[in-house]
């Protein structure tokens, strides 16, 4: 009888009713990839003689978020806001007519704060050439035995002021093949004649890389001369395209040159 | 026999039961939780180096006490230098962060968008941050102004209790404008510090040609004149290996305006050129 009284008490209660079927599933949660924000920074503009342009405006900035193209530009403070990225990394191209184009890339995690790039100066486009170069080996006045390079470049203008002032990188080298990237000494110059075109360059071998030890009487040292901008920030770009790190600034004109060592 | 017809009664009291049993179903039950954020499924640490200098621009020994604050998801993280300036922030989830830096005296500095990605087992790294301690001896005291019909001559005394000090011309920024309290907010191109000059006797003198007031626009005075220091030149690396920029340190740039921010800038009292 007891069993009886049990078994039917535990009916009693499981006739409460069954258990409802499961509730639907909760709300996905948030992806990674959902979390957006804006890349934000500004753009500096400068001449091609690297002075501070008063137009800050209007700088093309554009990069691509999986197959779309964003592109907006600089506001007259220079500021550039690229709203709304993904995480990810991306190329961001910076583009004005009459000044240099340069790229930069840049890895995102999005989330909740935008990713702030301070402040990139771009320069107007290097519009100078190299006309001509003359050259002697001269015997230096400071010890009568070693050798100096007298030289005069000519460029195009304007002339050479406080205001437009040019800069000059030259590269030597054993290898006809001399160039900003294969080099063994480098020298940069701005010594000129205030108001004219020409550069007038002192270059002393003694002491320097390009000495006896890297070269022998009658050997052929290959230079190459490049018109840069003065003053400028190091903003150098990884080229995904090509591998390659892309110096910025840019050198402007070149033109190669040679001499025989002297005896 | 009564064993029988208790059994039965049993089963015909589980049949009763049973058909209780297939009445109406429950209402469903409540929705499961919400998924996790994905962005909280990888976490990381974010860590750098800092260094403390005082305000004769040399390194101090003890880079601690440095508070470093970010922003997560509206919740304020803060973790402290170490010894060494080092600090890290563990757990991090994917993101952007902004961080600031903040020492009691110190110019509190800001270092904005650093893009944090777990998922390695390495740190994000934050570039070196270099807190400099706000001026009071190398601060300016008093200027004494000589004013003549083309220029206006600036003497400049620091504290006299640091006449043997010279202070570097770079940690001067001369502020020139028509607001009668000029900042670096309205007074833009004003940064003469490279023509000012010890004396040699514990003051620091500066010409004005007066052509050059008012800027581009030349417009009418008067004009007012602050002069500040904020010691951003220093000394001596505190890590050897440093990529800090002497010239470069102690300011960030302001997002909302592109402006340089120094944070611990003191300027000295205005003075009026008629």
């Amino acid at each position: 009888m007891i069993f009886v009284m049990t078994l039917a008490s535990s009916c009693t209660k499981s006739a409460e009713g069954i258990t409802g079927p499961a509730g639907p599933a909760g709300a996905a949660g948030r992806s990674v990839t959902d979390q957006r924000s804006a890349i934000t920074g500004y753009v500096v503009l400068a001449t091609q003689f690297t002075a501070t342009d008063s137009l800050t405006d209007s700088v093309e900035v554009s990069t691509v978020m999986g197959d779309s193209a964003l592109s907006v530009l600089t506001d007259k403070t220079g500021k550039f806001v690229l709203p709304g990225l993904k995480s990810g990394t991306y190329r961001i191209m910076f583009r004005k007519a009459g000044y240099d184009s340069i790229a930069i890339n840049i890895e995102h995690s999005a989330g909740n704060a935008d990713q702030f790039i301070n402040i990139l100066q771009i320069d107007g486009t290097l519009t100078t050439r190299i006309l001509s170069q003359d050259m002697q080996i001269l015997p230096s006045p400071f010890d009568l035995v070693s050798k100096y390079l007298n030289l005069n470049t000519l460029i195009s203008g304007p002339a050479i002021t406080n205001v437009t002032m040019r800069y000059m990188d030259i590269y030597f080298s054993s290898s006809p093949d001399v160039n900003a990237h294969n080099y063994l000494y480098t020298f940069n110059t701005y010594t000129h004649n205030e108001g004219t075109n020409t550069f007038n360059s002192q270059i002393f071998f003694a002491g320097t890389d390009i000495n006896s030890t890297r070269f022998q009487p009658g050997d052929t040292v290959y230079m190459k001369s490049y018109i840069v901008p003065p003053y400028s920030f190091d903003t150098s770009w990884f080229d995904t395209n090509t591998y390659q790190t892309v110096s910025y600034p840019y050198t402007g004109d070149s033109l190669s040159n040679y001499f025989i060592w002297p005896n | 026999m009564s064993k029988t017809i208790a059994c039965f009664i049993s089963i015909l009291l589980f049949c009763y039961s049973c058909k209780k049993e297939t009445g109406v179903p429950g209402p469903a039950g409540p929705a499961g939780n919400t998924g996790l954020d994905g962005s909280l499924l990888d976490t990381g640490t974010i860590s750098g180096n800092l260094a403390v200098y005082d305000e004769f621009s040399w390194p101090l020994a003890d880079s601690s006490g440095v508070a470093v604050s970010l922003d997560l998801n509206g919740t304020p993280v803060s973790t402290t230098s170490d010894h060494s300036g080092n600090y890290y922030f563990h757990g991090l989830p994917s993101g952007t962060y902004n961080l600031t830096y903040q020492k009691p005296n110190f110019g509190t500095m800001k270092v904005f968008g650093i893009s944090h990605s777990p998922g390695s087992n390495l740190h994000t790294i934050v570039p070196e941050v270099y807190l400099l301690q706000n001026p009071v001896k190398t601060a300016v005291d008093s200027i004494r102004m000589t004013d003549s019909y083309y220029y206006v001559f600036l003497t400049i005394y620091l504290d006299t209790s640091s006449l043997s000090y010279v202070q570097f011309q770079h940690n001067f920024m001369l502020l020139i404008g028509t607001d009668p309290n000029p900042s670096t907010a309205n007074t833009t191109g004003s940064i003469l510090s490279n023509y000012i000059t010890p004396d040699g006797s514990g003051a620091y003198s500066l010409v004005i040609d007066k052509s050059y007031l008012g800027g581009i626009n030349q417009s009418s005075g008067p004009y007012y004149i602050s002069v500040g220091t904020y010691n951003r030149y220093i000394r001596a690396f505190k890590n050897q290996y440093s990529l800090f920029d002497t010239g470069m340190g102690g300011y960030y740039v302001d997002p909302s305006d592109g402006k340089f921010v120094f944070p611990n800038l003191k300027l000295s009292k205005v003075i009026t050129v008629p």
